[in-house]
C-alpha cells in the first residue's frame, strides 16, 4: 500500500495554520473586488477588513480554482511517490471540483501507476472542514485511499449545514439562491434559516423574527438530527460575528457533549455570497 | 336619504300600549338612532385615555343606523319582520366591539319576537332578556362595568317590575331609568372607568338608543332632527370626467317607485319582467317590491330608459343618478349603498363560480397611514380594509373586501381590538371562503404575526398556530399626545404631555416625546424576554429623532436588535413592537 496524501481547496475555511498542523496541503480560491483588478487567495485578507468592505457597498467577484492550479499541486505529491486523495468544494457553488476532478483525469494518463482520488464533498465552509476532518480520522486510524475516499463520500450525505444570514441579498445578487427563495428575506428583522441540500444546493427551510431567534433555531436542529450528541464535534463558522458564534456554542453545550469545537470565520471566497453577518453550523447526522 | 315615512300615521297610539306592533318599532327605533345621533360626540369622548380616538358614538351610531336604513321603505305592522330586518341591518352594518355587542343585543331581540306579529309587555321583557343573553354571549370574556352591565342590570330590573297593569310604556320607562342608574355606576364596576372619571361608552351608547325608543313612546318627536344629515357632506370629485372623457362606466341609478293604481295593479304588479329589462340594459341590478312600493339599483349606460320604463306603471318618489366616472366621497358611515349591501350578502350566501382560479391563502387586513398599508402589502395582503382605532370597519366593509379575494382560506388581521368582533361576525356569515381571524390587537402583532407566516405550508392550521404563536411573545407600546389632564396609575398628566400606553394601560408620561419614547423603549426591553424592536415612525416624526432614538438604544441597549420602520401613522408618533 502505497502512501497517499489528502489535499483539499480554500472554501473547506479552515484556517491555513490549522491545515498545516493536520498535513493538508489546499489550492486557493480566489477573490477581488469589482473595479479593482487586484486579486486575493482566499487569506490573503483577515475576515474583518474584508467584511468591512463589504459594508461598505464592495461587491466581491470569486473565481475557482483552475485546473492548472491543481496539476502543480497534484504533481508535487505524485513526483514524491505519494497517491492523491484530493476532497473539493461542493460541485453544487463552484466549478472548483470540476477543475480539480479534470486535473486528476489529465495526470492519472502521465502517472499510471499512482492513484489520484477526487471526491465532491458536496459541503462548504467548515461543513466540508468538517468532513476533512472525519477523513483525515480514518487516515490516521489506517484507511486505504479507498476507504478513505468511500467514506468521504458516504459521509458528506451524514453532513447537516444550517446557517442563517443577515440579508439574503448577497446569496441571491450572487445567484447562489433562487428570487423566490430570497424573497422572504425582503422585511425587516426576519430571518432566513437555511440548509444545503443532498446536492450541494442552498435551501431556505424556514424565516423566523430576529437575529437571536435564528440563532436559536439552528440550535435546535442539531437537537433534532445530529446523531452523536455525546462527543460531539461542532464546527461553526462566521463572517465577522463572532459574538453570535460563540453564542451558539453556548447553547449547544449547555445541553450536549462537545469533544471538538472550531469556530472559524467564512473566507471570503464563501462570504462573498453570503455576505458579514453570515453564521453556519455543522455537525453530523442521520441525514442532512 | 332621510326619506320621510308616510305610513308610520297608521301605528297604534302610544299612550297605552298595551302591545307593540311594527310600524311604532319602526318609529322607536328611528327615535333611537335619533337621539344617538346627537349624542355621538358626547359618547365619543367617554374615552378612558386622554387621547383622540374615541369612536364608540360613531361606531354605535352607524351601527344603529344601517338597522335603520334596512326598514327605511318596510311597511309592516309585524313586529318579528321588523325587529328581524332591523338587527339583519345592524348585523352587517356593526363597528367597533359596541357596535357588535348592540348587534347582537337586537339580534336577541329579534330572536325573542320571532312568533310574535305585536308583542305585550311579557313578550317584549322575554326579548329583552334574549337580547341581555345573546349580547353576553356575543363576548369571549364578558367584563362587567361595561355596555353589558348596563343592559343586564335594566333589564333584570324592567322585567322585574312588570306586573298585569304594565304596558309598554312602562316597560320602557323602567329600562331607561334603570339604564341610566346602571351607567353612573359602571365606575364602580371598572376601575379604568374610575381612574378616567368617566361612565363606560358602550354603555352610554345603548342609553341613548334606548333613551329613544322611550321619547317616542312618550310621543315626543325625536326623531326628524334634519340636522343629522349634517356629516353627510358630501363631495364630488369631477375633474375625473371633463369635455373629452369617454363615458366608459355609466350611471349608478337607484330609484324607489310608487306603483300607480291610474297605472297598474300595485298589489298584483310582477317585478319580474321589471328586472329582466334592468338586466338587459345594465347589471349589478337589485330590485325589490314591498307593497306598493319598487327599490331599484342598476349601473347603466342609459338611465332615462330606465325611467321612462318605470314611469309606465309607477311615479318616482326618489331618483338618484351618479356618473360613475366621477369620485363620489362622503362620510364613512355612507359609503356603500345599502341596497348594495344587500346585494352583496346574497352573492355571499350563494355558491358563486369564481373566474379565476382560486389561490390557496388570501390574505385581508385593517390598516390606517399608507406606510403600514404599504408594509402589509408588501408582506402579501391582498385586500386592505381602511381603518382603525378612530375608524373602525364594519362587518360589511369586511364582506366587501373578503368577495375580492379569491382564495380558499382567508386570514384576516384586524390590528385592533375594537376590530376583532367585527371581522369574527363578517367570518361567520361569508361563505365563499374559509375566512381564519387572526385576533392581532393592534398593528405590532399584525404586523409580527403576518411577518412570521409561512403561506408555503400546506396544512391550514399550522400556518395559523404559527402565527398566532409568533403574535403572542409581542408587546406593544404607543406614544402618543395627551389631549387632557388626567391621574392614572397614580401618575399625573398635564394636557400636552407625551404619555405612553401598553395594554391599555398609561407606563409613561413625560413632558417631552423624545423622552417619553426612550422611557418606552427602555420599558419594553428592561425585563430581558424580548430582545427585538420594531420601531413604527408616524407622519409626524422626523428622522432626527429616529436618529436620536437609534443612538439612545445602541448606548443603553446594545444587544437589542432595532429596526425602523416607516408606518406613516396618524395620532402616534411611534409605536413601539417589541418581540
Amino acid at each position: 500500500m502505497s502512501e497517499y496524501i489528502i489535499v483539499t481547496d480554500s472554501a473547506c475555511d479552515i484556517k491555513p495554520e490549522i491545515l498545516k498542523e493536520w498535513g493538508v496541503p489546499f489550492a486557493s480560491l480566489t477573490f477581488r473586488f469589482d473595479g479593482n483588478e487586484k486579486e486575493y487567495l482566499n487569506y490573503d485578507m483577515t475576515s474583518s477588513d474584508f467584511y468591512q468592505k463589504m459594508r461598505e457597498g464592495g461587491v466581491a467577484k470569486t473565481a475557482a480554482v483552475n485546473v492548472g492550479a491543481f496539476e502543480l499541486m497534484f504533481e508535487e505529491y505524485l513526483t514524491q511517490g505519494k497517491d492523491v486523495l484530493y476532497l473539493g468544494f461542493s460541485s453544487g457553488l463552484s466549478t472548483t471540483y470540476n477543475s480539480g476532478r479534470l486535473a486528476a483525469e489529465q495526470l492519472k494518463e502521465k502517472y499510471p501507476e499512482r492513484k489520484i482520488i477526487a471526491v465532491d464533498t458536496l459541503s462548504a465552509s467548515a461543513g466540508f472542514g468538517l468532513l476533512l476532518y472525519l477523513t483525515l480520522k480514518k487516515k490516521n486510524e489506517g484507511a486505504t485511499i479507498e476507504e478513505a475516499a468511500e467514506f468521504a463520500t458516504k459521509a458528506r450525505f451524514n453532513l447537516c449545514h444550517w446557517f442563517t444570514v443577515d440579508d439574503l441579498m448577497y446569496l441571491k445578487r450572487g445567484g447562489r439562491i433562487s428570487p423566490t427563495v430570497a424573497f422572504v428575506g425582503n422585511v425587516l428583522g426576519i430571518k432566513p434559516v437555511l440548509h444545503m441540500d443532498n446536492e450541494g444546493h442552498l435551501i431556505n427551510v424556514s424565516k423566523v423574527r430576529g437575529r437571536r431567534t435564528a440563532v436559536q433555531a439552528l440550535a435546535q436542529k442539531y437537537d433534532e438530527l445530529a446523531v452523536d450528541t455525546k462527543s460531539g464535534t461542532l464546527f461553526i463558522s462566521h463572517g465577522d460575528c463572532l459574538a453570535d458564534a460563540e453564542y451558539l456554542a453556548s447553547i449547544i453545550k449547555e445541553k450536549h457533549n462537545v469533544d471538538v469545537e472550531i469556530i472559524t470565520d467564512v473566507g471570503p471566497v464563501i462570504g462573498a455570497h453570503t455576505g458579514p453577518g453570515v453564521l453556519a453550523f455543522f455537525f453530523v447526522g442521520n441525514e442532512r | 336619504m332621510a326619506k320621510k315615512t308616510k305610513n308610520t300615521k297608521k301605528s297604534s297610539d302610544s299612550k297605552d300600549t298595551k302591545s307593540l306592533g311594527g310600524f311604532l318599532l319602526k318609529k322607536m327605533a328611528l327615535g333611537g338612532a335619533a337621539r344617538l345621533r346627537s349624542k355621538a360626540d358626547e359618547v365619543n369622548k367617554l374615552n378612558v385615555f386622554p387621547v383622540p380616538d374615541g369612536d364608540t358614538g360613531d361606531n354605535m351610531r352607524m351601527t344603529i343606523e344601517s338597522g335603520i336604513a334596512a326598514v327605511e321603505n318596510m311597511d309592516s305592522d309585524d313586529i318579528a319582520a321588523v325587529m328581524k330586518a332591523i338587527s339583519h341591518g345592524m348585523l352587517l352594518g356593526a363597528r367597533g366591539n359596541s357596535g357588535v355587542i348592540l348587534s347582537q343585543f337586537f339580534a336577541g331581540l329579534s330572536k325573542g319576537l320571532k312568533k310574535n306579529t305585536k308583542a305585550d309587555v311579557v313578550a317584549m321583557g322575554e326579548a329583552l332578556q334574549k337580547g341581555v343573553e345573546q349580547a353576553y354571549a356575543s363576548v369571549m370574556n364578558p367584563a362587567e362595568g361595561t355596555i353589558l352591565t348596563v343592559a343586564r342590570e335594566s333589564v333584570e330590573y324592567a322585567v322585574k317590575r312588570i306586573t298585569p297593569k304594565s304596558t309598554i310604556r312602562t316597560l320602557f320607562g323602567d329600562l331607561v331609568k334603570e339604564m341610566y342608574a346602571s351607567l353612573e355606576r359602571t365606575p364602580e364596576a371598572l376601575a379604568v372607568l374610575k381612574e378616567a372619571g368617566v361612565v363606560d361608552s358602550g354603555g352610554a351608547g345603548l342609553f341613548y338608543i334606548m333613551d329613544g325608543f322611550n321619547r317616542v313612546l312618550n310621543g315626543e318627536q325625536v326623531q326628524s332632527d334634519e340636522t343629522e344629515e349634517k356629516p353627510k357632506t358630501s363631495t364630488v370629485d369631477t375633474s375625473s370626467f371633463g369635455p373629452d372623457s369617454v363615458m366608459e362606466y355609466g350611471y349608478c341609478t337607484e330609484l324607489l317607485v310608487q306603483l300607480m293604481n291610474s297605472k297598474t295593479d300595485p298589489e298584483s304588479f310582477d317585478i319580474e319582467p321589471l328586472k329582466a329589462f334592468l338586466c338587459e340594459v345594465g347589471n349589478s341590478v337589485v330590485c325589490f317590491k314591498t307593497d306598493s312600493i319598487v327599490k331599484l339599483h342598476v349601473h347603466t349606460m342609459t338611465p332615462e330608459k330606465v325611467l321612462e320604463y318605470c314611469r309606465e306603471f309607477g311615479e318616482f318618489l326618489t331618483i338618484k343618478i351618479e356618473n360613475m366616472s366621477v369620485q363620489h366621497t362622503e362620510n364613512a358611515d355612507k359609503k356603500e349603498d345599502k341596497e348594495d349591501k344587500k346585494d352583496k350578502e346574497e352573492k355571499a350566501e350563494k355558491a358563486h363560480v369564481s373566474p379565476t382560479p382560486l389561490k390557496k391563502y388570501g390574505i385581508v387586513a385593517v390598516t390606517n397611514g399608507a406606510g403600514i398599508e404599504g408594509l402589509f402589502k408588501d408582506l402579501g395582503t391582498d385586500e386592505i380594509v381602511q381603518g382603525g382605532q378612530t375608524q373602525n370597519p364594519s362587518t360589511n366593509d369586511f364582506i366587501d373586501a373578503f368577495e375580492k379575494v379569491p382564495a380558499e382560506h382567508i386570514f384576516v388581521f384586524p390590528n385592533n381590538g375594537n376590530i376583532i368582533m367585527a371581522a369574527q361576525q363578517a367570518a361567520e356569515i361569508y361563505k365563499n371562503a374559509k375566512v381564519h381571524v387572526i385576533p392581532s390587537k393592534n398593528i405590532g402583532m399584525g404586523y409580527v404575526a403576518i411577518s412570521s407566516a409561512d403561506f408555503s405550508k400546506d396544512d391550514v392550521d399550522t400556518v395559523v398556530e404559527e402565527m398566532k404563536q409568533a403574535m403572542s411573545r409581542v408587546t406593544t407600546g404607543y406614544i402618543s399626545p395627551s389631549i387632557r389632564n388626567a391621574d392614572m396609575n397614580g401618575v399625573h398628566i398635564n394636557k400636552g404631555d407625551t404619555i405612553g400606553i401598553i395594554e391599555k394601560e398609561i407606563v409613561v408620561s413625560e413632558n417631552s416625546r423624545m423622552d417619553a419614547s426612550k422611557k418606552m423603549a427602555s420599558l419594553l426591553l428592561e425585563d430581558n424576554s424580548k430582545f427585538m424592536l420594531t420601531i413604527f415612525y408616524g407622519q409626524d416624526s422626523n428622522f432626527d429623532e429616529c436618529a436620536e432614538l437609534e443612538a439612545y438604544m445602541k448606548e443603553n441597549h446594545p444587544s437589542a436588535e432595532i429596526y425602523f420602520v416607516d408606518g406613516g401613522q396618524a395620532i402616534y408618533p411611534f409605536i413601539f413592537v417589541a418581540e
